[in-house]
């Protein structure tokens, strides 16, 4: 550890170096690491150790690169599967809604009786919410939601199945 | 890997739901409480508890919020879920029979009747 005048910032930045996840994730993790490393310094000071060693003290029980590998490990691969699951299911209600819900024959459908029918709504609506309550993950729900409309707006100006 | 850190690793999950079943933790009251309550023996490198507390909150076996007392900082809470209560009372049944089975070879004798139906 370098001799310099060392600070929890310091010392989160050396986890943070390990990680790679959304900024929401990474900062509630060094959230939860910063309240550690303050009760543990709040011990040693209260057990006689100065500021500084008690933040090396802190800092090499943590762990430091060794808990930012294993907090990336953990939380790596459930984020991706966030992201593909958030991104999937506004696809899929464009798909239900257009395919099986509105005209399985695959016959025309326009804005007017689209925008007119409750159940559009609600998918719609759905499919913002769903992804944006379960993973509160607003870029994740919000770039699923783009995709949702995206479908539809090609599906009213594609309408009829031949042109596909 | 030492025998004692073999011992901790396949441990930690039910030491810690230990603890949590009696009430609500943080990871620094998780980790001074491991440590205390075992003479240090449990102690753990204090940083590696978060990610095996993560990986339990995946699997439904606790669940966390962010509480803040009066005067105090803010901290995460980690709580026990009933799918963790039932997982601790399976994990320890099966360590109790361990310790019964491993009592009985070392000191010469024979698994009791009760030990092997416990499993």
């Amino acid at each position: 550890m370098s001799p310099h005048h060392l600070t929890i910032d310091d010392v989160l930045a050396q986890i943070r170096a390990e990680l790679r996840l959304s900024s929401a994730t990474e900062r509630e993790l060094l959230e939860e690491i910063r309240a550690h490393l303050e009760d543990a310094v709040e011990d040693a000071r209260a057990a006689g150790l100065d500021e500084q060693s008690a933040l090396r003290q802190a800092a090499q029980a943590v762990g430091l690169r060794e808990v930012g590998r294993e907090l990336q490990a953990v939380h790596a691969p459930w984020e991706s599967a966030d992201a593909v699951i958030a991104c999937a299911l506004p696809v899929l209600c464009a798909l239900v809604l257009r395919w099986l819900i509105f005209a399985p024959d695959g016959a025309a459908l326009n804005w007017a009786q689209l925008l007119a029918r409750p159940a559009f709504w609600i998918v719609a609506v759905a499919a913002l919410l769903v992804p944006l309550l379960r993973f509160q993950r607003w870029r994740y729900a919000l770039a699923g939601w783009s995709v949702f409309w995206m479908i539809t707006v090609i599906f009213v100006i594609f309408p009829v199945v031949s042109q596909w | 890997m030492s025998l004692r850190d073999q011992i901790r690793k396949g441990s930690t999950e039910t030491l810690i739901m230990s603890l949590l079943s009696e009430e609500p933790m943080y990871g620094y009251q998780l980790s001074q409480e491991l440590a205390r309550r075992s003479d240090g023996y449990f102690a753990m490198q204090e940083g590696l508890l978060y990610p095996t507390l993560h990986r339990m909150q995946q699997d439904g076996l606790v669940t966390s919020e962010w509480r803040q007392a009066q005067g105090a900082r803010r901290r995460k809470y980690y709580s026990l879920t009933a799918k963790g209560r039932e997982q601790l009372g399976e994990q320890s049944a099966e360590w109790e029979t361990f310790m019964q089975a491993l009592r009985a070879l070392l000191a010469g004798g024979e698994l009791s009747a009760g030990a092997e139906t416990a499993e």
